[in-house]
């Protein structure tokens, strides 16, 4: 948690006016990091709202408010824990 | 060992095939990359979110790269861990997929140890995955770490998460639903918590090789590594044995 929300405050940080103190070498370096955490969120969503997708407890929405809401937490444990296998 | 390879191909297919081998694998890549530059930046963060106020903080080091690693994979790479196994027998048994499994030509030997063996290959692919993403951006924004003394300390790593899953696993032999699988490998861990802060013992628990580890990373040696790595290793052997004894008897 500590570390995402880290990441997301630096990344805020980035895109105000406090930017020109950020190199485009940080910028590169910070890019895989932030796919992979958007890719993450995008992909438990696509998988949650197909319609043949079962989850455990049953109710999508919470689901995607886990996914959407709880970091990096949310979609590893949808991912691992929260899909009925079919 | 009747039927082992079949069944451990149809793991390593089932762990890619449901997603969990490339979800985790992309979990640990996030954390392997994350961890040096969060090390490099968090006190230009702090400075930039304090700028009102006066704060002195140390320049990162090498060593909280590593630090920084260990620490997010003892919490994360846990968590994978647990949720990993805590299915693996026990939504097997309760899916009825484990009885239509153990009519055919395998043992129940050959069942429990493709199970697990699926689960550490992708402990292991994980790691790996993690331990070259961390090396590479380690080297990037500090300096190179020493291959050996890296992949040594990434294998002292993984055996803390493999005991870790040994024991969820041993209780997803136990019952027959992964909830309650899962309960039983969060109770070891906050046990292994409180043991690792103990004094002499603390080292022969999963969080006490974290220190191990470090070591290796930053110096390619560590004194007095025997005996705690041999000692996770039992325990990982204790709770598969003791999964083998339940599991052979057990009604599916």
């Amino acid at each position: 948690m500590i570390l995402l929300s880290n990441m997301r405050t630096f990344l805020l940080l980035s895109s105000l006016p406090l930017a020109s103190q950020v190199s485009t070498n940080l910028l590169l370096i910070l890019l895989p990091l932030v796919v992979i955490e958007l890719g993450l969120v995008v992909f438990s969503l696509v998988d949650l709202f197909r319609p043949e997708r079962r989850v455990i407890g049953g109710n999508k929405l919470v689901w995607a408010l886990i996914i959407v809401l709880v970091g990096t937490i949310g979609p590893i444990v949808y991912l691992l824990a929260g899909r009925k296998q079919t | 060992m009747r039927g082992f390879a079949v069944l451990l191909n149809k793991e390593i297919a089932e762990q890619w095939r449901t997603g969990r081998l490339p979800v985790v694998a992309v979990i640990f890549l996030l954390f392997g990359l994350a961890s040096p530059v969060l090390a490099k930046y968090t006190p230009d963060i702090v400075k930039l979110a304090a700028s009102t106020i006066d704060i002195h903080v140390p320049t990162p080091t090498i060593k909280d790269a590593v630090a920084e690693l260990i620490k997010n994979l003892s919490q994360i790479g846990v968590l994978a861990a647990i949720l990993l196994a805590m299915g693996s027998v026990a939504g097997e048994k309760e899916a009825g997929t484990a009885a239509f499994v153990l009519v055919k030509p395998v043992s129940r030997f050959a069942f429990l140890a493709a199970k697990f063996s699926g689960l550490a290959v992708t402990m292991a692919a994980a790691v790996l995955i993690c331990g070259l993403a961390a090396y590479l951006y380690t080297d990037l924004l500090f300096a190179p770490l020493t291959v050996v003394g890296f992949a040594a300390a990434c294998l002292v790593i993984l055996l803390g998460l493999l005991e870790i899953a040994a024991v969820t696993f041993l209780g997803s032999t136990l019952v027959r639903s992964s909830i309650p699988a899962a309960g039983i490998g969060i109770v070891a861990l906050v046990v292994a918590g409180i043991v690792s802060s103990l004094p002499n013992v603390g080292h022969f628990t999963p969080f006490g090789l974290n220190e191990l580890a470090m070591d290796l990373a930053l110096r390619q040696t560590a004194t007095g590594w025997d005996w705690p790595v041999i000692t996770n290793a039992g325990f990982v052997v204790v709770a598969l044995a003791a999964s083998w004894l339940v599991f052979r008897r057990q009604e599916i």
